[in-house]
C-alpha cells in the first residue's frame, strides 16, 4: 500500500490503521490459539459466576447440616444417603426422566414438520412466521399456564363443544389436572425450543441439493431420509437436548395442571428452597439432576459425537 | 444536580408511565423534632425513598397513594411472593435492600433473636392503641420484653364452599370424605394440609409439633383421601378459577376468595370448621439497617390508620390490625366478617407455628402427592 | 406425493401448528375483556374494566419496562458471547470436548438452585443485587447455552470456500466477516437473539433471588395472582400481544417497502 505524501494525513492514518489491522491479524493467524481463547474468554469468564462457584457452592453445601432455619457446615454423608433411604426419591426422578423422554419424542415428531414448514415452505414471511412462534411465549407462563384451565376443564370449550356435538352427555374429567394436561401443556411451552434449532438447520439446506437428489432419482422420501435429516441433524439434536433437560426439570406445569399426583422431581427439590430451609439436601438433588443429565450427554455421545454436531471440528 | 437538571429530570419522569415523581424530600436523616408524622393533618416531608418487600394486596396503587402525597416520600415496592424466599434473602443482605418486610407471624422470634429486625417504637406509632387486643403484644412478636411485628392483616383458614352444591359446612371433613368425591380441592402446601389432616383426625396432642410416627399417621391418612380431590391450587387466582368455574364445589381456601366470588353474584361461604379452623397474622417487620426510621414508623402508623383499615375492608372482607373496625363498620358488616366475638373466635381457632421437623413434613407431603 | 400436495399439506400443518400455539392466547384474551372477577369462563359480559383497571395500574408499566430492558440487554450480551464462543469452535483446539460440555452445562443446573446460589455468592462478594447487575449475570449465563447451541447448529458445516474466494480476492479476515460470513449466518444471530430475549422475559425463579429492589413482570405477576385475581393481567397481556402483532406487521410493511 502505497504511502502518500506527509500532506495526505488522513489517509496516512487510515492506510496506517489499517496496516495496524493487518499485523494483528497475521498474529492472530499465526498464533490460531490466541484467536480461540479470545473468543472463548467472555464465555469463560461469565460461567465462572454463573456455573464454576455455584456447583463448587453445591458439592460442599451438599455435605453440610441442615437446622430448621438455616444450615451448619459440618462433613456428613447424611445428605446422600438420604436420597436412597426414601424409595420416594429414585421413583421421582425415574418417572422425570420418562416424562422428559415422552414430551421430547412428541415434540420432535410435531415440531419437525413445523420447522420444515418454515423453512421450506414459504419463502416471504419466513420471519415473520418465526417470530410469531414466540409471541405467545412474552405473555406470562403464569397466565398462559391458567388459560387452559377454561379450554381443557369441565366446563371449559372443549367439554361445551363435545357435549353440544353430542358426542359425550356429561363433561369429560379426563382432559386436566393428570399427565395428559402436563404433558401436553410442556409441549407448548418448549415448542419453540425444538422448533427454532431445527428451523435454523433446516434453512441453511440448500435447496440445489434436494433438486440434485430428485435429478437423480430419488423419491421424496429417500431424498428426505438420506439428504434433509442428516444435514439437520445439529438442530435435531440440539432440540433434543434443550427440551429434554427443560422438561426434565419442570415442576412448576406439573405442580399447577397435574392434578393430586403433579409431582416431579423438580419438586422436591424446589421444597428443599422454597417449603424449608434444607439447602443441603437440595444440593444433592441438584447435584444428582446434573449428574444424571450428564450421563445421559456422555451416552448420546457414543451414538453420535456431540461436538462435531455442534461445529466442532472432527 | 444542577436545578435546571432536576426539573427536566422530574418532567421527563413524570411523563413516562413510572412510580410517582422524584422524591421531593430526599433530604437525608430528616430528625422532624416535633413528630410531625404523628400528626396526620400536619403531613410533613418525610426522608425517603421507603422501600418495602410487601403484599400485593396491602401495597395496591390506590391504598399507598394517599400516604406517597401526604408526606411528599416515595415508595419501592417490590413484592413477595414466599415466606421462605423472605427469609432467606433477609439473611442474605436484603436487610440493606429495604426497610420494611411482609412476613407471617412464625419467622418472626427467629429474625428478632438473630437482630436482623428492630424493635418496634411504639412511641412513634400514634395509631398503636388501635390495634387489637390479640395482637397487640402477641407472644409470637415478643421477645426481650419488647414487640418486633406489627400486625396489620389477620384471619383464618378454613373451607370456601359453593351453598349450591353443599349443604352448610362445619367441619375441614368435607376435604376429605368420600361424598365429595372428586369435587373439592387441597391447597398444596405441606405444612397447612398436614395441620388440617392432623386437626380433622382429632387425636393429636400438638398438630403443629407431630411426632414421626404421628406424621407418619397422617401422611397415609392423607394417601387414603387423595382420590376424592379433584386437584390442589398453589395461587390464588386458581382456587378462585376452581370455584368461579365449578370445576370444584369446596377447597381449602381463605376469606376472601369467597367474598369476590360472592359479589358476583355467587352463593359462596367460608366454614367455621369444629375441629378448629388455622389462623394466622401477616405483620411488617422493620429492617434492622433502615436508615429511614421516621417513614418507617409513619408508613406503619398509616397501616392502622382508617382509611387504609376501611379501604382493604370493604374490598376484600379482611380482619386488619386496627380494631376501629369495630366503631367504623355496621353490625351486620361486624358479624359478616366474623368480628363479633373476637375472645372466642380466637380461643376456637388454632394457629399454626412452624414445627421443628419442618423438612419431614415438607417430605410427608411430597409423598403424598408421589403417591398413585 | 406430488411436490404441490406436499405443499398444502405442509401449509395446512403449519396453520394446525399455530392454532395450538394459540389456543390459550386467545383464551386469554377473550377472558380480559370478561366481566367477571375470576379469570376463567363462565362468560359474564363483555367489559372494557379490566383495560380501565390497567391504565390506573403505574406498577404493572413499571415491571414491564424492567422486563423489557433486562430482556433486551440479556440478548444482546448473550448473543456476542455465545456467538463468539460458537465461532472458537470452527478451528480445532485442545479440550474442546470438555470446554463444549461447560458451555452446555448451565442448561442442566434448576433454576432454583442458580438463584440461590448466585443470591449466597454476591452477598458474600459484598454485591448490591440490582436489575442489571446481578438479575442481569443470572439472565445472561442461562441464556447462553440456547445461544450457543442455536448459532452453532447454523454453524454447522459452514461451507468455507465461499469465505476462502473472499480472502483469495484480498480481502482480510474482518471484512470478509461482514461482507460474506455474517449475512449467511444473520438469521441464526437474529433467531438466538430473539429466544434469549423470550427467555429472560418469562425467566422468574432466577430473577426472584438475584434481583434488587425492581420488579420484573413475572415477579409482578405471581406475586399479585398468588394473593388476588387480577384481570388486569389479561388485559397486559393482551396488549403485549397486540404491541407484538403491531410490531411484526409495521415490520413486514416496512420489508415490502424496500423491495
Amino acid at each position: 500500500m502505497a504511502i502518500e505524501g506527509a500532506a495526505a494525513r488522513p489517509a496516512v492514518s487510515a492506510s496506517v490503521g489499517r496496516s495496524a489491522r493487518r499485523d494483528l491479524l497475521a498474529l492472530l493467524n499465526r498464533w490460531g490459539w490466541v484467536k480461540v481463547l479470545l473468543f472463548l474468554v467472555p464465555a469463560c469468564l461469565l460461567l465462572t459466576f454463573y456455573l464454576v462457584i455455584p456447583i463448587a457452592m453445591l458439592i460442599v453445601m451438599s455435605f453440610y447440616r441442615s437446622t430448621l432455619f438455616g444450615v451448619v457446615p459440618d462433613f456428613s454423608w447424611n445428605n446422600y444417603l438420604h436420597f436412597w433411604r426414601n424409595p420416594m426419591f429414585p421413583n421421582l426422578l425415574l418417572r422425570s426422566i420418562r416424562l422428559a423422554v415422552t414430551v421430547t419424542a412428541i415434540s420432535l415428531l410435531v415440531s419437525y414438520p413445523f420447522a420444515y414448514f418454515l423453512a421450506r415452505g414459504t419463502r416471504r414471511f419466513r420471519t415473520t412466521l418465526l417470530i410469531l412462534v414466540m409471541v405467545p411465549f412474552w405473555t406470562s407462563y403464569l397466565i398462559r399456564t391458567m388459560s387452559w384451565l377454561p379450554i381443557l376443564g369441565i366446563k371449559g370449550v372443549v367439554n361445551y363443544s363435545l357435549m353440544t356435538l353430542q358426542i359425550v352427555s356429561n363433561p369429560v374429567e379426563v382432559f386436566l389436572f393428570n399427565q395428559f394436561s402436563v404433558v401436553l401443556t410442556l409441549i407448548h411451552i418448549y415448542l419453540p425450543y425444538m422448533v427454532v434449532p431445527i428451523y435454523l438447520s433446516l434453512d441453511r439446506l440448500d435447496g440445489r441439493l434436494l433438486e440434485a437428489a430428485s435429478d437423480l432419482g430419488a423419491n421424496p422420501l429417500r431424498t428426505f431420509w438420506h439428504v434433509t435429516l442428516p444435514l439437520s441433524l445439529p438442530g435435531v439434536v440440539g432440540g433434543i437436548v434443550m427440551v429434554f433437560i427443560a422438561a426434565f426439570g419442570a415442576y412448576v406445569t406439573p405442580k399447577l395442571l397435574g392434578g393430586s399426583s403433579g409431582i416431579m422431581f423438580g419438586n422436591v427439590l424446589a421444597d428443599q428452597y422454597s417449603g424449608t430451609f434444607n439447602w443441603p439436601f437440595g444440593a444433592v438433588l441438584a447435584l444428582i439432576m446434573i449428574a444424571v443429565v450428564l450421563g445421559l450427554l456422555v451416552v448420546a455421545s457414543r451414538f453420535t459425537r456431540l461436538d462435531a454436531v455442534f461445529g466442532a471440528r472432527a | 444536580m444542577s436545578r435546571e437538571q432536576i426539573t427536566r429530570g422530574r418532567r421527563d419522569f413524570m411523563t413516562t408511565l413510572g412510580r410517582g415523581g422524584l422524591a421531593a424530600s430526599l433530604m437525608g436523616g430528616g430528625v422532624l423534632g416535633a413528630w410531625g408524622a404523628m400528626n396526620t393533618a400536619l403531613g410533613q416531608p418525610l426522608p425517603g425513598p421507603l422501600r418495602i418487600h410487601g403484599n400485593p394486596v396491602a401495597t395496591r396503587d390506590k391504598d399507598m397513594k394517599p400516604f406517597k402525597q401526604q408526606y411528599d416520600v416515595d415508595l419501592q415496592i417490590q413484592l413477595s411472593v414466599t415466606h421462605t424466599e423472605t427469609v432467606t434473602r433477609i439473611y442474605s443482605g436484603a436487610t440493606k435492600q429495604f426497610d420494611l418486610f411482609t412476613l407471617q407471624h412464625p419467622f418472626i422470634k427467629k429474625l428478632a433473636r438473630d437482630r436482623m429486625i428492630l424493635p418496634i417504637d411504639e412511641s412513634k406509632i400514634a395509631n398503636i392503641d388501635n390495634l387489637y387486643d390479640h395482637v397487640r403484644r402477641p407472644e409470637w412478636a415478643m421477645h426481650d420484653g419488647r414487640l418486633y411485628a406489627l400486625n396489620y392483616l389477620w384471619g383464618y383458614d378454613s373451607v370456601v364452599y359453593n351453598e349450591k352444591h353443599l349443604p352448610k359446612v362445619d367441619s375441614w371433613g368435607v376435604l376429605f370424605e368420600d361424598a365429595s368425591r372428586g369435587r373439592v380441592a387441597w391447597r398444596d402446601d405441606p405444612l397447612q394440609m398436614i395441620l388440617t389432616a392432623a386437626l380433622y383426625m382429632q387425636k393429636f396432642r400438638d398438630p403443629n409439633n407431630l411426632s414421626e410416627t404421628d406424621l407418619a399417621e397422617v401422611k397415609k391418612f392423607l394417601i387414603a383421601k387423595k382420590k376424592n380431590i379433584r386437584t390442589m391450587w398453589t395461587t390464588y387466582a386458581e382456587a378462585v378459577n376452581l370455584l368461579r368455574s365449578e370445576e370444584v364445589h369446596a377447597l381449602w381456601g381463605w376469606l376472601p376468595m369467597a367474598t369476590s366470588l360472592r359479589k358476583e353474584g355467587l352463593r359462596m361461604s367460608y366454614a367455621f370448621p369444629k375441629e378448629k379452623p388455622i389462623m394466622w397474622f401477616t405483620n411488617y417487620i422493620v429492617s434492622k439497617d433502615t436508615q429511614v426510621q421516621p417513614t418507617v414508623w409513619a408508613f406503619l402508623n398509616y397501616c392502622l390508620s382508617d382509611p387504609f383499615t376501611m379501604s382493604m375492608t370493604n374490598d376484600f372482607d379482611y380482619r386488619m390490625g386496627s380494631s376501629r373496625q369495630l366503631t367504623l363498620l355496621p353490625p351486620e358488616r361486624i358479624k359478616q366478617i366474623g368480628l363479633d366475638n373476637i375472645p372466642e373466635l380466637v380461643r376456637n381457632s388454632y394457629t399454626y407455628l412452624l414445627p421443628d421437623r419442618l423438612d419431614k413434613y415438607v417430605e410427608a407431603w411430597a409423598e403424598v402427592k408421589a403417591a398413585s | 406425493m406430488t411436490d404441490g400436495r406436499a405443499r398444502s399439506f405442509l401449509r395446512i400443518y403449519g396453520a394446525a401448528v399455530y392454532v395450538f400455539l394459540y389456543t390459550p392466547i386467545v383464551m386469554l384474551i377473550v377472558l380480559s375483556f370478561n366481566d367477571s372477577n375470576s379469570i376463567t369462563l363462565p362468560w359474564g359480559g363483555f367489559t372494557w374494566r379490566w383495560y380501565r383497571a390497567l391504565a390506573e395500574n403505574q406498577s404493572v408499566f413499571v415491571s414491564l419496562k424492567n422486563s423489557l430492558t433486562l430482556g433486551l440487554v440479556t440478548a444482546v450480551i448473550s448473543t456476542v458471547i455465545g456467538g463468539l464462543a460458537a465461532f472458537a469452535f470452527r478451528s480445532r483446539f485442545r479440550g474442546q470436548v470438555a470446554v463444549m460440555r461447560m458451555l452446555l452445562l448451565p442448561f442442566v443446573i434448576p433454576g432454583l438452585t442458580i438463584g440461590v446460589a448466585l443470591l449466597l455468592l454476591f452477598h458474600a462478594l459484598g454485591v448490591r443485587p440490582g436489575l442489571l447487575t446481578t438479575t442481569l449475570v443470572a439472565h445472561v449465563g442461562f441464556t447462553l447455552p440456547y445461544v450457543f447451541v442455536l448459532i452453532s447448529t447454523r454453524l454447522h458445516r459452514f461451507d468455507e470456500s465461499l469465505e476462502e474466494a473472499a480472502m483469495d480476492l484480498g480481502a482480510d479476515e474482518i471484512t470478509t466477516f461482514w461482507q460474506v460470513t455474517f449475512p449467511l449466518i444473520r438469521p441464526g444471530i437474529v433467531g438466538s437473539a430473539l429466544f434469549a430475549f423470550t427467555l429472560s422475559f418469562d425467566e422468574f425463579i432466577r430473577t426472584l433471588f438475584t434481583i434488587g429492589n425492581d420488579n420484573t413482570l413475572p415477579i409482578q405477576i405471581w406475586s399479585t395472582l398468588g394473593s388476588m385475581v387480577s384481570p388486569e393481567l389479561n388485559a397486559m397481556a393482551t396488549l403485549i400481544v397486540a404491541a407484538s402483532f403491531a410490531l411484526v406487521i409495521a415490520g413486514e410493511l416496512l420489508r415490502g417497502r424496500e423491495r
